[in-house]
């Protein structure tokens, strides 16, 4: 009986405690994975900024200070140019990440000497799975100052208001697993002073452009590999709203390194601003008018985190020493 | 014979008790990783990021730490760290598990190093490991665990692609500082 007791009592312990130590190790995990977990959110909806033309839902960092050089070149159907490479027009651009979601910036563009402020901000993150927001939502504004040599009339004074134009975009984009990406951007374009044609004829003839004008952009990219991407845009600008221009599109490639992104493009348009691209495109494609053209952007990293400020030679590489002196061993 | 089935009692009821009693957990961690290539240095920091357990009385530790929890001080590069290294979205998280091979008997104030063997999981690939790792029992109760660990990165299946060859280390040194408190 004693002895008994005795078998029994160690054949608990070892049942009680025996299974515990087995698989101890992959309890401890189990323990750590079921604690509550916070929302993932996707990133890298898109690879840069830009799609070709069209603005991403994408936001540089805190912090950050982007520089993009934008070239677009003449037709390629003109030989007598180089395929156009002796036409470029261009767009030199700076953009910094003031916070995680808001981006400040400026530019300037050949076709008027057009110069642009932006202001684009993030509105909600696309997190995984189909967890509400399923949607990565920016919003982008800008406005543009042409400052090219006036050519008016009485009608048309040189007075600086007339020299402006608006671009208010909703950005709303989702990424479908790991390769492809999808983006619609409502958009609102103002011209404070518009085209006018037949302003002399009869009423009926004369064709005026709306000062505001409503466009759907869309765009996809789809990543071939971990570094080089195919992208597609088109922006429609629904009937009646302007005379004489024309739907903007194009294809690109984007080929990321380190800090670089290269984007190379095909396309209609040959401005690189919204008010431009979008709602002031006269390129007519069936008459040949296609262009080659190319984005280069590059990162510079001006704030550093938190983490690496301070610090002065030594890196934050948690030094595990500085908070733990050597022991004597 | 009273007393057999007491003493069985009691192991059976306090042992587990007892062994649940010397769990602790990561109150506050830093884990940070250095590349030394020839054109570029690059560090990351993941602060308060990870969760972990400790099991003095067992000599059992395990670790699991967010990937996106590291920050970098350059944001671009944080988001190629994600996307196309560590693939993150795919392997959200490291994961080691492992034993302390010297039973852990501090007196407080006292530090000392020891061996430590397990899984470390990271970038979808599990592999054995061996480390040294220094603990110290504080005053306040809390033990601090520091540890050096070099991971090779083709060891766990993380590609460098030619281009970026001499900005990324093939070893990169990873330090681990966690220190734990009494599991509530």
């Amino acid at each position: 009986m004693n002895r008994f007791l005795r078998g029994l009592g160690a054949a608990l312990v070892l049942v009680s405690g025996f299974p515990r130590l087995l698989c101890a190790q992959d309890d401890l995990l189990q323990q750590l994975n079921t604690e509550n977990k916070k929302p993932e959110y996707v990133i890298a909806t898109f690879k840069g900024t830009l799609i070709n033309n069209q603005q991403t839902v994408q936001l540089q960092g805190k912090g950050t200070l982007e520089f993009m050089i934008l070239h677009r070149f003449g037709a390629l159907k003109d030989l007598g140019t180089f395929f156009g490479l002796d036409q470029a027009r261009i767009r030199l651009g700076l953009g910094y990440g003031v916070f995680d979601w808001w981006n400040l910036g400026v530019g300037r563009s050949t076709n008027g000497q057009t110069y642009d402020l932006w202001t684009k901000f993030r509105i909600a993150r696309q997190r995984k799975g189909w967890v509400w927001p399923v949607f990565s939502v920016s919003w982008y504004s800008n406005m543009a100052i042409n400052s090219a040599k006036w050519q008016g009339s009485e009608a048309r004074p040189d007075i600086f208001s007339n020299r402006l134009s608006f671009v208010n975009q909703l950005l709303v984009a989702r990424k479908f697993g790991e390769r492809f990406s999808l983006q619609l951007a409502p958009t609102h374009v103002h011209y404070n002073l518009v085209p006018t044609r037949g302003l002399s004829g009869p009423p009926e003839i004369v064709e005026r452009s709306n000062n505001s004008i409503f466009i759907l952009g869309t765009s996809a990219r789809f990543k071939v590999s971990k570094r080089v991407a195919l992208t597609a845009e088109y922006n429609w600008i629904p009937p009646g709203q302007v005379r004489g221009y024309y739907d903007s599109f194009g294809v690109g490639i984007d080929l990321e390194t380190g800090g670089h992104i290269f984007q190379l493009l095909f396309g209609n348009s040959r401005d690189m601003i919204a008010q431009q691209f979008m709602a002031r495109n006269n390129s007519k494609v069936w008459k040949g008018d296609f262009f080659f053209g190319f984005n280069i952007s590059r990162v510079f990293s001006v704030l550093k985190p938190k983490e690496f400020r301070m610090k002065k030679g030594k890196g934050a590489s948690g030094e595990p020493e500085a908070t733990a002196p050597q022991p004597s061993w | 014979m009273k007393k057999y089935i007491s003493t069985a009692l009691s192991l059976v009821l306090v042992l587990p008790l007892a062994l649940m009693a010397q769990q602790f957990s990561a109150k506050e961690s830093k884990i940070s990783f250095f590349s030394e290539a020839p054109l570029e240095n690059i560090e990351a920091v993941s602060t308060n990021a990870s969760r972990s357990i400790l099991d003095v009385g067992k000599g059992q530790i395990a670790v699991s730490m967010p990937i996106k929890s590291f920050v970098f001080p350059n944001s671009l590069m944080q988001e190629h760290f994600n996307e196309s290294y560590l693939e993150s979205d795919k392997f959200p998280t490291s994961t080691f598990a492992g034993t302390i091979v010297e039973p852990i008997r501090l007196k407080t104030g006292e530090r000392l190093m020891y061996t430590v063997r397990g899984k470390l999981t990271l970038h979808g690939v599990t592999r054995e490991m061996e480390t040294k790792a220094i603990l110290q029992l504080n005053a306040d109760g809390t033990y601090t665990g520091t540890s050096k660990l070099r991971v090779k990165l083709a060891d766990y299946n993380i590609k460098i692609p030619s281009i970026v060859v001499k900005n990324i280390a093939e070893e990169i040194d990873v330090n681990i500082l966690i220190v734990y408190q009494p599991t509530k």
